[in-house]
Protein backbone atom coordinates (compact mmCIF):
# COMPACT_ATOMS: atom_id res chain seq x y z
CA UNK A 1 0.00 0.00 0.00
CA UNK A 2 1.45 3.56 -0.73
CA UNK A 3 1.44 6.39 2.19
CA UNK A 4 -1.40 8.25 2.76
CA UNK A 5 -1.27 11.73 0.86
CA UNK A 6 -1.49 15.05 2.79
CA UNK A 7 -1.75 18.28 1.34
CA UNK A 8 -0.23 21.13 3.50
CA UNK A 9 -1.39 24.77 2.62
CA UNK A 10 -0.16 28.03 4.74
CA UNK A 11 1.86 30.92 3.36
CA UNK A 12 4.63 30.67 5.77
CA UNK A 13 7.31 28.88 3.79
CA UNK A 14 9.05 28.11 7.06
CA UNK A 15 6.34 26.36 8.49
CA UNK A 16 5.64 24.50 5.82
CA UNK A 17 9.11 23.16 5.48
CA UNK A 18 9.03 21.91 9.16
CA UNK A 19 5.69 20.21 8.98
CA UNK A 20 6.88 18.70 5.32
CA UNK A 21 9.68 17.22 7.25
CA UNK A 22 8.07 15.94 10.48
CA UNK A 23 4.92 14.32 8.05
CA UNK A 24 7.49 12.75 5.73
CA UNK A 25 9.48 10.88 8.46
CA UNK A 26 6.44 9.81 10.03
CA UNK A 27 5.53 8.06 6.19
CA UNK A 28 3.21 9.93 4.64
CA UNK A 29 3.61 11.60 1.15
CA UNK A 30 3.47 15.28 1.58
CA UNK A 31 2.65 18.05 -1.62
CA UNK A 32 3.51 21.30 0.24
CA UNK A 33 1.26 24.40 -1.46
CA UNK A 34 2.18 27.94 0.04
CA UNK A 35 -0.36 30.06 -2.14
CA UNK B 1 -3.29 20.15 -8.09
CA UNK B 2 -7.14 20.11 -7.62
CA UNK B 3 -7.92 17.46 -9.55
CA UNK B 4 -5.69 15.22 -7.17
CA UNK B 5 -7.38 13.37 -4.50
CA UNK B 6 -5.68 13.41 -1.01
CA UNK B 7 -6.36 11.48 1.90
CA UNK B 8 -5.79 14.28 4.05
CA UNK B 9 -5.48 17.89 4.47
CA UNK B 10 -3.76 20.54 6.33
CA UNK B 11 -4.97 24.26 5.67
CA UNK B 12 -4.10 27.47 6.90
CA UNK B 13 -6.82 29.66 7.67
CA UNK B 14 -5.43 32.68 6.18
CA UNK B 15 -4.10 32.39 3.61
CA UNK B 16 -3.24 35.79 0.75
CA UNK B 17 -5.30 34.77 -1.93
CA UNK B 18 -8.31 32.62 -0.40
CA UNK B 19 -9.45 32.03 2.99
CA UNK B 20 -8.36 28.41 4.06
CA UNK B 21 -11.84 27.59 4.91
CA UNK B 22 -13.49 28.58 1.68
CA UNK B 23 -10.36 26.40 -0.11
CA UNK B 24 -11.59 23.57 2.60
CA UNK B 25 -14.88 24.06 0.95
CA UNK B 26 -13.40 23.42 -2.63
CA UNK B 27 -11.68 20.67 -1.70
CA UNK B 28 -14.78 19.21 0.00
CA UNK B 29 -16.66 19.42 -3.25
CA UNK B 30 -14.61 17.05 -5.20
CA UNK B 31 -13.77 15.32 -1.95
CA UNK B 32 -16.51 15.49 0.29
CA UNK B 33 -15.16 13.16 3.23
CA UNK B 34 -11.57 14.25 3.32
CA UNK B 35 -10.82 15.41 6.94
CA UNK B 36 -9.50 18.82 6.96
CA UNK B 37 -7.11 20.26 9.82
CA UNK B 38 -7.26 23.89 9.67
CA UNK B 39 -4.43 26.17 10.94
CA UNK B 40 -5.54 29.33 12.99
CA UNK B 41 -3.72 32.19 14.11
CA UNK B 42 -3.88 32.66 18.05
CA UNK B 43 -6.68 33.98 19.36
CA UNK B 44 -9.69 33.47 16.90
CA UNK B 45 -11.53 31.12 18.27
CA UNK B 46 -14.55 32.06 16.42
CA UNK B 47 -13.03 31.52 13.32
CA UNK B 48 -11.91 28.20 14.01
CA UNK B 49 -15.14 27.16 15.61
CA UNK B 50 -16.75 28.58 12.22
CA UNK B 51 -14.38 26.20 10.20
CA UNK B 52 -15.97 23.07 12.51
CA UNK B 53 -18.98 23.69 11.59
CA UNK B 54 -18.71 24.21 7.58
CA UNK B 55 -17.06 21.01 8.17
CA UNK B 56 -13.03 20.84 9.13
CA UNK B 57 -12.27 17.80 11.45
CA UNK B 58 -10.31 20.02 13.50
CA UNK B 59 -8.24 23.04 14.31
CA UNK B 60 -4.79 23.78 15.61
CA UNK B 61 -3.89 27.32 16.93
CA UNK B 62 -0.59 28.93 16.11
CA UNK B 63 1.90 28.39 17.35
CA UNK B 64 1.85 24.79 17.96
CA UNK B 65 3.71 21.58 18.94
CA UNK B 66 4.96 19.72 15.54
CA UNK B 67 3.85 16.35 17.93
CA UNK B 68 0.38 17.27 18.49
CA UNK B 69 -0.31 17.70 14.91
CA UNK B 70 0.64 14.73 13.88
CA UNK B 71 -1.43 13.18 17.11
CA UNK B 72 -4.14 14.94 15.30
CA UNK B 73 -3.32 13.65 11.90
CA UNK B 74 -3.43 10.36 12.88
CA UNK B 75 -6.02 10.54 14.72
CA UNK B 76 -8.75 12.06 11.55
CA UNK B 77 -7.32 8.91 9.62
CA UNK B 78 -8.76 7.17 12.53
CA UNK B 79 -12.06 8.08 12.42
CA UNK B 80 -11.72 8.63 8.68
CA UNK B 81 -11.46 5.34 8.34
CA UNK B 82 -14.36 4.21 10.76
CA UNK B 83 -16.13 6.81 8.49
CA UNK B 84 -15.94 4.50 5.99
CA UNK B 85 -16.36 1.00 7.18
CA UNK B 86 -19.41 2.50 8.75
CA UNK B 87 -20.73 3.50 5.23
CA UNK B 88 -19.37 0.32 3.54
CA UNK B 89 -21.34 -1.78 6.58
CA UNK B 90 -24.78 0.06 6.14
CA UNK B 91 -24.39 -0.27 2.34
CA UNK B 92 -24.21 -3.98 3.10
CA UNK B 93 -27.17 -3.92 5.46
CA UNK B 94 -29.23 -2.06 2.93
CA UNK B 95 -28.00 -5.06 0.41
CA UNK B 96 -29.17 -7.41 2.70
CA UNK B 97 -33.15 -6.06 3.98
CA UNK B 98 -32.97 -4.44 0.02
CA UNK B 99 -36.69 -5.74 -1.60
CA UNK B 100 -34.14 -7.96 -3.63
CA UNK B 101 -33.67 -9.96 -0.48
CA UNK B 102 -36.98 -10.90 -0.49
CA UNK B 103 -38.48 -14.04 -1.93
CA UNK B 104 -42.00 -13.32 -3.62
CA UNK B 105 -42.96 -15.34 -6.75
CA UNK B 106 -46.36 -16.00 -5.49
CA UNK B 107 -48.84 -13.68 -6.37
CA UNK B 108 -49.92 -13.41 -2.18
CA UNK B 109 -46.53 -12.37 -1.49
CA UNK B 110 -46.12 -9.84 -4.44
CA UNK B 111 -49.38 -7.94 -2.35
CA UNK B 112 -47.66 -8.06 0.45
CA UNK B 113 -44.28 -6.24 -0.54
CA UNK B 114 -46.68 -3.70 -3.16
CA UNK B 115 -48.36 -2.93 0.34
CA UNK B 116 -44.90 -2.87 2.11
CA UNK B 117 -43.84 0.08 -0.57
CA UNK B 118 -46.47 1.93 -0.28
CA UNK B 119 -46.60 2.62 3.57
CA UNK B 120 -42.56 2.57 3.44
CA UNK B 121 -42.65 6.30 3.11
CA UNK B 122 -45.16 7.44 5.10
CA UNK B 123 -44.78 7.62 9.25
CA UNK B 124 -47.64 5.78 10.09
CA UNK B 125 -47.76 2.74 12.51
CA UNK B 126 -47.63 -0.67 10.57
CA UNK B 127 -48.66 -3.79 12.52
CA UNK B 128 -46.96 -6.62 10.44
CA UNK B 129 -49.12 -9.72 11.25
CA UNK B 130 -48.35 -13.60 10.13
CA UNK B 131 -47.30 -17.27 12.01
CA UNK B 132 -43.75 -18.23 13.35
CA UNK B 133 -41.03 -17.85 10.65
CA UNK B 134 -42.85 -15.97 8.33
CA UNK B 135 -40.00 -13.08 8.20
CA UNK B 136 -41.67 -10.30 10.18
CA UNK B 137 -38.81 -9.01 11.04
CA UNK B 138 -37.00 -9.35 7.40
CA UNK B 139 -40.29 -7.21 6.11
CA UNK B 140 -40.17 -4.57 8.93
CA UNK B 141 -36.60 -4.10 8.00
CA UNK B 142 -37.32 -3.81 4.45
CA UNK B 143 -40.17 -0.80 5.71
CA UNK B 144 -37.11 0.77 7.63
CA UNK B 145 -34.71 0.59 4.56
CA UNK B 146 -37.59 1.94 1.97
CA UNK B 147 -38.02 5.01 4.49
CA UNK B 148 -37.07 8.17 4.10
CA UNK B 149 -35.47 7.28 7.81
CA UNK B 150 -32.85 4.25 6.33
CA UNK B 151 -29.97 6.40 7.50
CA UNK B 152 -31.08 6.60 10.90
CA UNK B 153 -31.18 3.90 13.53
CA UNK B 154 -33.48 0.90 13.22
CA UNK B 155 -34.19 -0.74 16.88
CA UNK B 156 -35.37 -3.99 16.99
CA UNK B 157 -37.05 -5.17 20.74
CA UNK B 158 -37.87 -8.84 21.09
CA UNK B 159 -40.26 -8.22 23.54
CA UNK B 160 -40.86 -11.28 25.02
CA UNK B 161 -37.37 -12.13 25.39
CA UNK B 162 -36.59 -8.93 28.13
CA UNK B 163 -38.19 -10.05 32.20
CA UNK B 164 -41.33 -8.11 32.33
CA UNK B 165 -39.40 -6.09 35.75
CA UNK B 166 -36.80 -4.71 33.02
CA UNK B 167 -38.88 -4.24 30.17
CA UNK B 168 -39.75 -0.50 30.86
CA UNK B 169 -35.93 0.62 31.43
CA UNK B 170 -35.14 -1.04 28.71
CA UNK B 171 -37.88 0.54 26.20
CA UNK B 172 -37.59 3.89 27.60
CA UNK B 173 -34.59 4.19 29.76
CA UNK B 174 -34.21 5.34 33.16
CA UNK B 175 -32.20 8.17 35.23
CA UNK B 176 -29.13 7.92 37.43
CA UNK B 177 -30.61 6.46 41.26
CA UNK B 178 -34.29 5.57 39.76
CA UNK B 179 -34.11 2.27 41.33
CA UNK B 180 -31.32 0.43 43.18
CA UNK B 181 -28.74 -0.45 40.86
CA UNK B 182 -29.22 2.36 38.43
CA UNK B 183 -26.13 4.10 38.94
CA UNK B 184 -25.89 5.89 35.60
CA UNK B 185 -28.81 6.65 33.91
CA UNK B 186 -29.60 4.85 30.52
CA UNK B 187 -31.34 5.58 27.13
CA UNK B 188 -33.65 3.77 26.32
CA UNK B 189 -34.66 1.88 23.08
CA UNK B 190 -37.24 4.76 22.35
CA UNK B 191 -34.39 7.52 22.72
CA UNK B 192 -32.03 5.31 20.61
CA UNK B 193 -34.56 4.89 17.81
CA UNK B 194 -34.90 8.48 17.66
CA UNK B 195 -35.24 9.51 14.05
CA UNK B 196 -35.27 6.15 12.94
CA UNK B 197 -37.66 3.08 13.32
CA UNK B 198 -38.43 1.28 15.95
CA UNK B 199 -39.23 -2.51 15.61
CA UNK B 200 -41.45 -3.94 18.39
CA UNK B 201 -41.56 -8.06 18.33
CA UNK B 202 -43.97 -9.66 19.59
CA UNK B 203 -46.54 -7.20 20.95
CA UNK B 204 -48.75 -9.37 21.93
CA UNK B 205 -46.70 -10.14 24.66
CA UNK B 206 -46.44 -6.98 26.36
CA UNK B 207 -47.12 -7.05 29.78
CA UNK B 208 -50.61 -4.11 30.48
CA UNK B 209 -48.60 -1.80 32.87
CA UNK B 210 -46.37 -1.77 29.66
CA UNK B 211 -48.97 -1.03 26.88
CA UNK B 212 -50.30 2.42 28.97
CA UNK B 213 -46.74 3.52 28.74
CA UNK B 214 -46.65 2.76 24.89
CA UNK B 215 -49.68 3.87 23.81
CA UNK B 216 -48.85 7.69 25.79
CA UNK B 217 -45.37 6.93 23.29
CA UNK B 218 -47.61 6.34 19.86
CA UNK B 219 -50.70 9.62 21.01
CA UNK B 220 -48.22 12.51 21.91
CA UNK B 221 -44.72 10.59 21.03
CA UNK B 222 -43.14 11.60 24.41
CA UNK B 223 -41.98 9.40 27.33
CA UNK B 224 -41.24 9.18 30.65
CA UNK B 225 -38.01 7.92 31.52
CA UNK B 226 -38.07 5.85 34.64
CA UNK B 227 -37.25 8.67 37.49
CA UNK B 228 -37.51 11.14 35.20
CA UNK B 229 -39.38 14.84 36.09
CA UNK B 230 -39.82 15.68 32.17
CA UNK B 231 -40.86 13.59 29.37
CA UNK B 232 -38.85 13.02 26.43
CA UNK B 233 -40.01 13.92 23.06
CA UNK B 234 -38.70 11.29 20.27
CA UNK B 235 -39.48 11.31 16.55
CA UNK B 236 -40.01 7.57 15.81
CA UNK B 237 -41.94 5.21 13.76
CA UNK B 238 -43.56 2.54 15.07
CA UNK B 239 -43.35 -0.98 13.53
CA UNK B 240 -45.31 -3.99 15.74
CA UNK B 241 -45.56 -7.56 14.75
CA UNK B 242 -47.23 -10.61 16.49
CA UNK B 243 -48.05 -13.82 15.78
CA UNK B 244 -50.98 -13.83 18.18
CA UNK B 245 -54.41 -13.13 17.28
CA UNK B 246 -54.51 -9.65 18.95
CA UNK B 247 -58.60 -9.09 18.44
CA UNK B 248 -59.11 -12.19 20.76
CA UNK B 249 -56.38 -11.18 23.19
CA UNK B 250 -58.44 -7.90 23.15
CA UNK B 251 -61.59 -9.79 24.18
CA UNK B 252 -59.66 -11.94 26.76
CA UNK B 253 -58.45 -8.72 28.21
CA UNK B 254 -54.79 -9.02 28.15
CA UNK B 255 -54.46 -6.53 25.01
CA UNK B 256 -55.58 -2.69 25.52
CA UNK B 257 -58.39 -2.14 23.02
CA UNK B 258 -57.55 1.79 22.62
CA UNK B 259 -53.63 0.70 21.86
CA UNK B 260 -55.29 -2.37 19.22
CA UNK B 261 -57.02 0.46 17.42
CA UNK B 262 -53.60 2.33 17.65
CA UNK B 263 -51.29 -0.22 16.27
CA UNK B 264 -53.36 -1.75 13.70
CA UNK B 265 -54.16 1.11 11.39
CA UNK B 266 -51.83 -0.72 8.75
CA UNK B 267 -51.70 -4.56 8.89
CA UNK B 268 -49.63 -5.96 6.64
CA UNK B 269 -50.39 -9.92 6.97
CA UNK B 270 -47.36 -12.17 5.68
CA UNK B 271 -49.30 -15.55 4.58
CA UNK B 272 -47.80 -19.21 5.50
CA UNK B 273 -45.62 -20.74 3.33
CA UNK B 274 -48.07 -24.06 2.67
CA UNK B 275 -50.45 -21.38 1.06
CA UNK B 276 -47.48 -19.73 -0.88
CA UNK B 277 -45.73 -22.64 -2.06
CA UNK B 278 -44.80 -20.93 -5.41
CA UNK B 279 -42.22 -19.54 -3.37
CA UNK B 280 -41.04 -22.44 -2.54
CA UNK B 281 -38.63 -22.82 -5.49
CA UNK B 282 -37.40 -19.30 -4.88
CA UNK B 283 -36.28 -19.09 -1.43
CA UNK B 284 -34.80 -23.08 -1.85
CA UNK B 285 -32.99 -21.24 -4.39
CA UNK B 286 -31.80 -18.14 -2.16
CA UNK B 287 -30.71 -20.35 0.56
CA UNK B 288 -28.88 -22.27 -1.82
CA UNK B 289 -26.78 -19.19 -2.67
CA UNK B 290 -26.60 -17.85 0.77
CA UNK B 291 -25.25 -21.09 2.81
CA UNK B 292 -22.67 -21.71 -0.10
CA UNK B 293 -21.27 -18.55 0.22
CA UNK B 294 -21.39 -18.49 4.26
CA UNK B 295 -20.31 -22.11 4.30
CA UNK B 296 -17.81 -21.74 1.52
CA UNK B 297 -19.20 -25.22 0.30
CA UNK B 298 -20.31 -25.20 -3.32
CA UNK B 299 -23.88 -26.33 -3.26
CA UNK B 300 -25.40 -25.82 -6.43
CA UNK B 301 -28.29 -27.96 -6.82
CA UNK B 302 -31.14 -30.02 -5.29
CA UNK B 303 -32.72 -33.02 -6.81
CA UNK B 304 -36.57 -33.28 -8.50
CA UNK B 305 -37.17 -35.60 -6.12
CA UNK B 306 -35.89 -33.75 -2.78
CA UNK B 307 -37.58 -30.47 -4.48
CA UNK B 308 -40.78 -32.51 -4.59
CA UNK B 309 -40.48 -33.37 -0.84
CA UNK B 310 -40.41 -30.14 -0.53
CA UNK B 311 -43.23 -28.69 -1.78
CA UNK B 312 -45.54 -31.25 -0.24
CA UNK B 313 -44.29 -30.42 3.33
CA UNK B 314 -46.88 -28.89 5.22
CA UNK B 315 -44.38 -26.01 6.90
CA UNK B 316 -45.70 -25.22 10.02
CA UNK B 317 -42.24 -23.73 10.57
CA UNK B 318 -42.58 -21.65 7.83
CA UNK B 319 -39.75 -19.87 5.80
CA UNK B 320 -37.46 -20.35 8.61
CA UNK B 321 -38.16 -24.52 9.42
CA UNK B 322 -37.74 -24.21 4.88
CA UNK B 323 -34.31 -22.24 6.06
CA UNK B 324 -33.11 -24.78 8.44
CA UNK B 325 -34.08 -27.62 6.38
CA UNK B 326 -31.73 -26.24 3.53
CA UNK B 327 -29.11 -25.56 6.29
CA UNK B 328 -29.21 -29.24 7.40
CA UNK B 329 -28.85 -30.83 4.08
CA UNK B 330 -26.35 -28.92 2.66
CA UNK B 331 -24.20 -29.31 5.99
CA UNK B 332 -24.66 -33.23 5.61
CA UNK B 333 -24.19 -33.26 1.98
CA UNK B 334 -21.03 -34.85 0.94
CA UNK B 335 -21.26 -33.45 -2.51
CA UNK B 336 -22.99 -30.53 -4.83
CA UNK B 337 -26.00 -31.71 -4.99
CA UNK B 338 -29.06 -32.08 -2.17
CA UNK B 339 -30.82 -35.55 -2.20
CA UNK B 340 -33.94 -36.78 -1.28
CA UNK B 341 -32.46 -38.49 1.93
CA UNK B 342 -31.52 -35.20 3.20
CA UNK B 343 -34.63 -33.43 3.31
CA UNK B 344 -36.98 -33.53 6.36
CA UNK B 345 -35.69 -36.44 8.09
CA UNK B 346 -37.28 -37.35 10.98
CA UNK B 347 -40.50 -35.80 10.69
CA UNK B 348 -43.27 -37.62 12.56
CA UNK B 349 -46.48 -38.85 10.50
CA UNK B 350 -48.73 -36.09 11.98
CA UNK B 351 -46.28 -33.75 10.34
CA UNK B 352 -46.66 -35.58 7.13
CA UNK B 353 -48.40 -33.63 3.94
CA UNK B 354 -51.87 -33.98 3.00
CA UNK B 355 -52.46 -35.39 0.09
CA UNK B 356 -55.55 -36.37 -1.84
CA UNK B 357 -57.38 -39.30 -0.49
CA UNK B 358 -56.94 -41.03 -3.57
CA UNK B 359 -53.41 -41.00 -3.54
CA UNK B 360 -52.92 -41.41 0.52
CA UNK B 361 -55.29 -45.30 -0.08
CA UNK B 362 -53.22 -46.25 -3.08
CA UNK B 363 -49.81 -45.97 -0.92
CA UNK B 364 -51.70 -47.57 1.94
CA UNK B 365 -53.44 -50.12 -0.22
CA UNK B 366 -49.74 -50.58 -2.10
CA UNK B 367 -48.12 -50.67 1.20
CA UNK B 368 -50.24 -53.26 2.83
CA UNK B 369 -50.13 -55.73 -0.18
CA UNK B 370 -46.41 -55.89 -0.11
CA UNK B 371 -46.35 -56.69 3.73
CA UNK B 372 -48.90 -59.14 2.93
CA UNK B 373 -46.78 -61.29 0.31
CA UNK B 374 -43.44 -60.77 2.60
CA UNK B 375 -45.67 -62.46 5.04
CA UNK B 376 -46.55 -65.18 2.98
CA UNK B 377 -43.38 -65.43 1.53
CA UNK B 378 -44.99 -64.59 -1.75
CA UNK B 379 -47.87 -67.20 -1.94
CA UNK B 380 -50.74 -64.94 -3.80
CA UNK B 381 -53.58 -67.44 -2.39
CA UNK B 382 -52.51 -67.31 1.19
CA UNK B 383 -52.83 -63.57 1.28
CA UNK B 384 -55.61 -63.29 -0.70
CA UNK B 385 -57.11 -65.04 1.65
CA UNK B 386 -55.76 -62.88 4.71
CA UNK B 387 -57.37 -60.07 2.97
CA UNK B 388 -60.48 -61.47 2.72
CA UNK B 389 -60.42 -61.65 -1.03
CA UNK B 390 -60.50 -63.35 -4.05
CA UNK B 391 -57.10 -64.12 -5.52
CA UNK B 392 -58.55 -62.96 -9.00
CA UNK B 393 -59.58 -59.40 -7.39
CA UNK B 394 -55.80 -59.75 -5.49
CA UNK B 395 -54.31 -60.18 -8.84
CA UNK B 396 -55.37 -57.17 -10.21
CA UNK B 397 -53.85 -55.59 -7.21
CA UNK B 398 -50.93 -56.51 -7.27
CA UNK B 399 -51.28 -55.47 -11.53
CA UNK B 400 -52.01 -52.20 -10.65
CA UNK B 401 -49.29 -51.41 -8.31
CA UNK B 402 -46.63 -53.69 -10.36
CA UNK B 403 -46.06 -55.99 -7.79
CA UNK B 404 -44.45 -58.97 -8.42
CA UNK B 405 -44.82 -61.89 -6.06
CA UNK B 406 -41.75 -63.83 -7.21
CA UNK B 407 -40.20 -61.39 -5.71
CA UNK B 408 -40.73 -62.54 -1.92
CA UNK B 409 -40.61 -66.18 -2.67
CA UNK B 410 -36.49 -65.50 -1.63
CA UNK B 411 -36.90 -64.11 1.12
Amino acid sequence: MSSPSILVVDDDKNLLEILKIRLESANYEVVAVSK
Amino acid sequence: MKKRIFDLSIIDQQLPNIDGISLMENLHKINPEMPVIILTAYGSIESAVEAMKRGAFNYLTKPFDPRELLFQVENARKSHGLLLEIKRLKGLLKERYDFKNIVAKSEKMKEVLEKVLLVAKTNSTIAVLGESGTGKELVAKAIHFASERKDKPFVIVHSAAIPETLLESELFGHEKGAFTGAIQSSKGFFAQAHEGTIFLDEIGDMPISIQAKLLRVLQEKQFYPIGAEKPVEVDVRIIVATNRDLEAEVKEGRFREDLFYRVIVIPITIPPLRERRDDILGLVEFFLKEFSHQMKKEVKSITPEAMHKLMLHNWPGNVRELKNTIEYAMTMTPGEVITEDLILRGQSASQEPLIPLKEAKDAFEKNYVVRLLELTKGNVSKAATFAGKYRADFYNLLKKYNIKPGNFKKI
